[in-house]
């Protein structure tokens, strides 16, 4: 190996236009063809088309490249591509290099062409060198067992285990509360079709799935204290009610959901006036379909969401109309407002919002830098909203006022982040390996995420990503 | 039994389910009734909201199936028929002919060049998109085969110049054309790949269960919506998702229709078409975003052009999705909420004028754009219906694939052991296509 | 007071239902708010109104405002909104609901002038032409364009022709004030060589009483003219207006 003749191949890629529209690509290939070791270097449109791997490989033969650099977009999605090319060109997957000049170079400096060039030459020259000391490598097969433990005992993590126990794997959920459920132990209903069903119909009946089930086994009031080790190979410690309990897990997913976050005292009265409720707070009172003794519900809608630090609470708008549906059917003669900024209701919701609307429910829209007042006079409540549809200022008259807020991730968010190595985002919502093509996955192999803890989502949508997440879990495991 | 799954539909939700189900150990038939693999995904240019490279992230995935052990691609492949039998199904389809022996075509691409006839293209013909005769679908096509188009026989396209040689005999007599120019660029590169009197292949498969992944279609608005059809400069979104690709039909340079000339004025018109009329009653849900991306990325392209957005509602629903509108606005971006009706065309210049009520101010405006994009919503795909039909399956309302019980049993059908994913159950993106699909695979293996 | 705040417990929303009772199911649910109808109608801006207001206000119980705004009277009934509008609310619908709920005699003089002008005799005329001085005018006119117009020696103007295939109504303000402008007309039926009458009874075109929002007075003037083009045989009604 040490005295081996070292031939570089260089490959750089227009990306389309996302590389060359900045970076002279010519000019990086003319440069890299001038570096020592540097044995060829070529240009490709799409250097991850089928064509230029096909290319890449008869080039790699003919000029007996036995170093490859490619310098393109980012090794975190394309780098198994290319390793997997110059394998089947029989040079070893250890030897390429990935220089990132998309990323790196042309996406940040989109106005300086010239700076980005002499950066992407800079780039390809470190990357060259680094490539002359690359080694072979082998990579090693370790064994997965099929022992998948579950972070959370909602309707995600349920459902996630239920699919892995399904296929004779054991699923173990670890649930910090007293009972399963999660969020929706807390919720009335459910919007489904054209109708609603109780949230309490769905848990339980999932619940008694979960727990009968011969491969799923439930903890409780559980914490975990401790997770070492990797894929196929966790020690994990949990603790309950001062006890300490090993287990050897394979797999782990991740589905601790989320929770409101409280508004500040005194906005909008809320703390400082029983009266004012979060979205969470009225669901407790439409479970026991009691509402008390009311005549005007007020709905405000983004509270302390979309600004400059928090985005769309995902959920609130179907939330808030669901809900004012159910205050409607408890008491038909309730006036109910929902106050809102833009009405995210998409494909079959606009058939809630349509019976919200024949149901009486009046919808005032507010401008984005205009948020509704709540006054306090004599004991009363009246909220203050200009309506810009209207161009007029309105007077609502409140003895419910909802807060619809928006979310963050489960208080354990910290503690599994250090558990498992991985990240979230300022909210506590876990990060994903990819927001597009790696929705299910962390960034490391083995561990996979669903559900409200990614960020929030519908029931349905939940359900969906248990399902996926299980099937993420499961391939090691299948493939033992 | 036989232990094997078929996807319909090889856009990105088709290609997560064939790749988690294959990686899981099981075999699985992939079909698709275009001439490669990718779907919409690959004819778009960005990503919202990270504005990754589309192809660049989907391309690696194609390659992906192409080269699993366990996936067998059938492209340009049609279901036919569909059987339910113990334990499973019994598949009829039909692979139509591409005119090419795939065994043999390296996609070296130059029987394309030698091809004397471009035509418009199918999907960019608007935006003055042509192709040959002999194309590849797209430069990372799976698989890397050219197609010939089924017209270049007959002597159909004599009078365009596709027929180069005084032919003595009949077409049908022949069947050879042993001097068509495509013909003899493959002979000279070796290849000999050309086949122009190729026949459909009928197919068998049994498989075990099915996962329709069949895919959505952007709203082709009806002719007059605001100008669309009647004036030059009023085009889709999907028109202008091309016209910015760098893999598009002016390689990524943001002109207009008219005159060729780039435009320094474009606005957008969200929830063009919605309504009871035209069978988009409902929110598609991507059209903000997608707006959000075209507009950051022509203001990428070129900084000093107006780019204004009308929109009523923003839906920023998903994850990262309002910083992105923020950027949007950071990067200069005009939001109006506005859905203005007339358009009026400058007979000299090309230039539309548009009126509108802004929602927030009441006041009644004109402006004038160069380029008019229409933001139509996403329908359900043409092919549903036909599809349904032959799967036993009920559509929505609106055409899209019914599930039995979206809360209780997501994803699976009135059939037992079909399931659905992506844009065939409605409106998606494309990290919610990717969830469907790994869902729907892991209940397909089962 | 267009600037105070409004009290929403004060509004009665009577209107509302009036019109969630007259016009179909969900009509007003349907609305996206999208100002669709306001950016495309010829009445946007007059008296600070527009269609999208008009209809804000409806749905919100604002009666007293939706309904005696002047603006009601200022939109034309062209129908642009409810063909513009995505879910197909019906806004001229509750134009004309809004104008009912003036008393007859505030509605604005001109239209209310117009109506009963129409009702006065059975010529159905806006103009109040008794249904002789119609007949006179356009036999005058034919005549003369007969005798002075060379080529044109043939052409008719039929009043009361029995079996005649189309039975033609007339805006009245041309027989009164510009005779020669119904000619071109005569002219193109006369070269399709179209069978065709006037009535002497419901000639006029135009229904200011459908405008008035009087119920009754637009279906008298309908129902006479129907009545007419039935008696004389005709096969198809040709709406001028």
């Amino acid at each position: 190996m040490n005295n081996e003749d070292i031939r570089v191949g260089v490959f750089v890629c227009d990306c389309g236009s996302n590389i060359a529209g900045v970076v002279n690509v010519p000019e990086v290939v003319e440069y890299a063809r001038g570096l020592k070791g540097v044995e060829f270097a070529d240009e490709g449109r799409w250097s991850c088309s089928v064509d230029a791997l096909a290319t890449m490989q008869e080039s790699i033969k003919e000029h007996k490249i036995n170093r490859v650099v490619v310098a393109a977009c980012t090794p975190r999605t394309h780098e198994p591509l290319f390793k997997a090319n110059i394998k089947e060109a029989g040079v070893n997957p250890y030897l390429l290099e990935f220089v990132s000049i998309r990323e790196q170079v042309s996406w940040v400096h989109m106005s300086e062409p010239e700076t980005a060039t002499q950066k992407a030459k800079d780039l390809v020259k470190m990357g060259i060198a680094k490539a002359m000391l690359l080694e072979e490598g082998e990579e090693i097969r370790l064994p997965v067992k099929t022992d998948c433990m579950i972070i959370g005992g909602g309707m995600a993590g349920m459902t996630a285990a239920s699919n892995v126990a399904d296929q004779g794997f054991n699923a173990y959920i670890i649930e910090k509360e007293q009972r399963l459920g999660g969020l929706l132990n807390g919720i009335s209903t459910i919007s489904h079709d054209h109708d609603e069903i109780l949230a309490a119909d769905i848990v339980k009946a999932k619940t008694d799935s979960v727990e009968s089930h011969p491969n799923i086994k439930v903890f409780t009031s559980t914490e975990i204290e401790a997770v070492e080790g990797y894929i196929g190979n966790y020690k994990v410690t949990l603790k309950a009610n001062g006890k300490s309990e090993n287990l050897d897990i394979s797999t782990v997913i991740v589905a601790t959901g989320m929770q409101e976050i409280e508004p500040e005292q005194g906005q909008f009265q809320y703390g400082s006036d029983p009266r004012v409720v979060t979205q969470l707070q009225l669901e407790k009172k439409l479970k026991a379909q009691d509402v008390g003794d009311i005549k005007d519900v007020v709905i405000i809608n983004c509270v302390n969401s979309k600004n400059a630090t928090r985005g769309c609470c995902a959920i609130g708008c179907p939330v808030s109309v669901k809900n004012a549906l159910t205050i409607k059917k408890i008491k038909k003669d309730i006036n109910v407002h929902i106050l809102y900024r833009d009405l995210s209701m998409v494909k079959d919701e606009q058939i809630h919002l349509q019976a919200a609307k024949a149901a009486g429910i009046k919808f005032v829209r507010f401008p984005d830098d205009r948020y509704p007042e709540v006054i306090k006079n004599n004991g009363n409540l009246m909220v203050n909203v200009y309506d810009f549809l209207l161009g007029r200022e309105l007077e609502i008259p409140s003895d419910l006022l909802v807060l619809t807020v928006g979310f963050k991730g489960s208080d354990t968010v910290e503690q599994v982040k250090g558990h498992l190595k991985v990240s979230s985002n300022p909210d506590g919502f876990f990060q994903e390996a990819h927001i597009k093509l790696g929705p299910l996955d962390f960034a490391s192999d083995g561990i996979s995420l669903c559900g409200c803890a990614k960020n929030p989502k519908s029931l349905k949508e939940t359900c969906e990503e248990g399902i996926g997440a299980a099937m993420r879990a499961s391939i090691p495991m299948k493939n033992g | 039994m036989n232990d094997s799954i078929l996807i319909i539909g090889g856009g990105i939700a088709g290609i997560n389910a064939a790749l988690n189900a294959a990686k899981y150990g099981t075999k699985v038939y992939l079909v698709d009734d275009t001439a490669s693999i990718g779907g919409m995904m690959a004819r778009l240019d960005k990503t919202f909201p990270t504005n990754d490279c589309s192809i660049c992230i989907e391309a690696p995935q194609m390659y992906e199936v192409d080269n699993h052990p366990n996936i067998e691609t059938l492209t340009n492949t049609e279901i036919r028929k569909v059987k339910k039998i113990d334990g499973g199904f019994n598949v009829k389809l039909v692979q139509k002919a591409r005119f090419i022996d795939p065994e043999k075509c390296t996609g070296c691409g130059a029987c394309v060049e030698a091809c004397p006839v471009s035509i418009p293209d199918e999907m960019d013909g608007k935006i003055s998109g042509m192709r040959k005769l002999v194309y590849m679908p797209f430069p990372q096509a799976v698989p890397n085969v050219v197609v010939i188009d089924p017209d270049c026989r007959y002597g159909n396209m004599r009078e365009k110049g596709a027929c180069v040689g005084g032919c003595v005999v009949d077409c049908s007599q022949c069947r050879e054309c042993p001097i068509a120019l495509c013909v003899l660029a493959c002979q000279k590169e070796g290849k000999d790949a050309v086949r122009l009197w190729q026949s459909n292949k009928n197919l068998k498969l049994e498989v075990k269960s099915i996962i329709v992944a069949a895919g959505i279609m952007d709203a082709k608005p009806p002719t007059g919506l605001h100008g669309y059809d009647v004036f030059d400069n009023v085009i889709t979104y999907v028109q202008f998702e091309r016209l910015m690709n760098a893999g598009g039909p002016t390689a990524g340079q943001i002109i207009r229709p008219s005159d060729k000339e780039h435009a320094h004025r474009i606005g957008w018109i969200q929830c063009a078409g919605r309504g009871l009329d035209h069978g988009v009653p409902y929110c598609s849900k991507v059209c903000c975003m997608v707006a959000a991306k075209q507009t950051i990325i022509t203001k990428e392209h070129d900084a000093s052009v107006d780019t204004t957005i009308y929109y009523n509602d923003l839906k920023a629903y998903g994850k990262g999705f309002w910083g992105f509108y923020q950027k949007a606005i950071e990067n200069g971006v005009r939001y109006v909420r506005a859905r203005p009706y007339d358009v009026v065309e400058d007979p000299g210049n090309k230039n539309l004028t548009i009126r509108y009520e802004n929602l927030e101010t009441g006041e009644l405006v004109k402006e004038e754009v160069d380029l008019l994009v229409l933001s139509t919503g996403l329908v359900p795909s043409d092919r549903n219906k036909r599809l349904a039909k032959v799967l036993k399956l009920e559509l929505d309302k609106f055409g899209y694939f019914k599930e039995k019980d979206p809360l209780i049993s997501p994803l699976e059908t009135g059939v037992d052991g079909i399931y659905l994913c992506g844009g065939a159950t409605g409106p998606i993106d494309i990290s919610e296509s990717v969830v469907q699909a790994t869902a729907a695979s892991m209940k397909a293996v089962l | 007071m267009a600037n105070e705040a409004i009290n929403v417990s004060e509004l009665k929303g009577e209107f509302r239902e009036k019109v969630n009772k007259l016009l179909p199911e969900g009509n007003l649910n349907l609305c996206l708010t999208c100002g669709t109808c306001a950016s495309g109608c010829p009445a946007t801006g007059l008296e600070n109104m527009d269609p999208r207001k008009f209809v804000r206000m409806v749905v919100l119980g604002l009666d007293e405002e939706a309904t005696t705004s002047p603006w009601v009277w200022m939109c034309t009934m062209c129908q642009r909104c409810l063909h513009a509008c995505p879910m197909k609310v019906d806004i001229p619908g509750m134009i004309y609901l809004a104008r009912q709920t003036w008393p007859r005699e505030e509605r604005p003089k001109g239209i209310l002038g117009s109506c009963d002008m129409a009702l006065r005799n059975d010529s159905c005329s806006a103009m109040g032409a008794a249904p002789e001085d119609f007949q006179f005018v356009v036999e005058d006119v034919a005549e003369e364009v007969r005798e002075t117009q060379p080529g044109w020696e043939d052409l008719q103007a039929p009043i009361d022709k029995k079996g005649a295939y189309f039975f033609l109504n007339q805006n009245s303000r041309e027989p009164v004030t510009e005779p020669d402008e119904m000619v071109p007309l005569w002219k193109i039926l006369h070269i399709v060589g179209a069978d065709w009458t006037y009535g002497s009874a419901g000639w006029g075109g135009e229904n200011y009483c459908m405008f008035l929002s009087d119920d009754e007075g637009w279906e008298h003037i309908v129902a006479l003219s129907a009545k007419k083009a039935s008696e004389l045989g005709c096969k198809v009604f040709l709406n001028t207006e």
